[in-house]
């Protein structure tokens, strides 16, 4: 394995992360070394493969023989084991949406994170917008034409914390409301991934306080 | 004189791989044309070298990833033209090519589901889901530096089994 400053930039070239310069740049270099060049065409295929045939690898699929492999998207995902409480969680959720009367909160203000993008189709926020009370939290979007696989990420300044759901609300868990401080401004955005697991789209971000009564 | 053409055979030989690659990626590999275009490009090149043009001012290198560019942005000006409201280009249809690819990749996706689950994890976070390192970092609670270290293990376990 050798030491070229230029290793570090082949995950980005793969993934479509170099702005122009860099991209040339790094073009140019693997034109002339060899080693960079070997490394990223195994890489690539890495890539391809995962990317074409992740859900078999990660989720589905008759596992080895002889091996008890639990699955990587099972193990990455996961949450502390609060079922108890994601089950009184889910079954609020439940009758807020069978009962209570549906009440759309006013359009957010949304800012384009700086190194987000949007492609194809756009995912709106619906709430939580703007001051919201400290009691139960919903996350809701409008869902997208198409079948997806949703990810919740949300934000104090830095992630805080992140879901994954085929659904386009989401309560969110009683551990974690208990977090949120009064008075402080919190973000969340939802990326969409389709079933083989490409990001379809992301919103932009969406802002919410929290009461102070 | 057979000397320079041998040459010219290794230079084409050496340099065809990186073409292709660059090609490829440029246009995709489901476009008919991108074996042709890496024809051309190597053709100019052996041209330009013949002719002189290349006068070592930058590496070999430098001079075909150059020619190589130049090609790739004249080739898509001329598809945009042409196909502008054409239809999508058909599928290729290379059965034996298609098989070996099969192969190839259902020995990849058994390697991966051999590595360990913290391997697999950040696989599947970094590069199926397209998470930046410092996401996977934070929904597997380690640091980044340790994303990045699990990640060129994995890479380097993969890449043996690959040139094995």
């Amino acid at each position: 394995m050798n030491s070229c400053r230029f290793r570090q930039a082949i995950d980005d070239y793969l993934l479509q992360r170099l702005g122009e310069e860099e991209k040339a740049g790094f073009e140019e270099h693997f034109f002339n070394c060899r080693d960079c060049f070997e490394e990223l065409k195994a890489r690539e295929e890495i890539l391809r493969v995962i990317k074409a045939r992740g859900g078999e690898i990660f989720t589905g699929g008759a596992e080895p023989a002889g091996e008890a492999i639990e699955p990587g998207r099972r193990a990455a995902l996961r949450f502390k084991p609060w079922w108890g409480m994601a089950a009184l969680a889910a079954a609020a959720a439940l009758v807020l949406i069978l009962y209570l009367p549906r009440r759309q909160a006013p359009s957010p203000v949304f800012t384009l994170g700086q190194d987000e993008i949007v492609r194809g189709e756009t995912l709106v926020l619906l709430s939580p917008a703007g001051p919201v009370g400290p009691a139960g939290i919903l996350f809701e979007w409008q869902p997208l034409s198409r079948k997806a696989r949703y990810a919740l990420f949300l934000y104090e300044g830095e992630l805080l914390w992140s879901v994954e759901t085929d659904d386009t609300r989401l309560e969110l868990p009683e551990e974690w409301r208990q977090r949120l401080m009064p008075g402080r401004t919190y973000s969340w955005e939802v990326k969409a991934y389709s079933p083989p697991g490409t990001l379809i789209t992301a919103s932009a971000k969406a802002e919410f306080r929290i009461r102070e009564d | 004189m057979p000397g320079k053409n041998e040459d010219h055979d290794a230079l084409l030989a050496q340099y065809r791989p990186v073409v292709s690659f660059r090609v490829r990626r440029a246009l995709g590999g489901d476009i008919p044309d991108w074996e042709d275009v890496v024809n051309e490009i190597l053709t100019q090149v052996l041209e330009k070298v013949r002719n002189g043009e290349f006068r070592g001012e930058c590496s070999l290198g430098t001079f075909i990833y150059t020619v190589t560019s130049r090609r790739i942005v004249d080739f898509i000006r001329q598809k945009t033209k042409i196909l502008r409201n054409g239809p999508e280009p058909a599928e290729p249809l290379d059965p034996q090519e298609s098989l070996e690819s099969r192969e190839k990749s259902d020995q990849l996706v058994r390697h991966i589901r051999t590595l360990k689950p913290k391997y697999r994890d950040v696989l599947f976070l970094f590069y199926f889901q397209e998470l930046k390192r410092e996401e996977v970092a934070r929904r597997l609670g380690i640091t980044p530096a340790k994303v990045s270290e699990r990640l060129h293990y994995a890479q380097k376990l993969l890449r043996k089994k690959i040139i094995k």
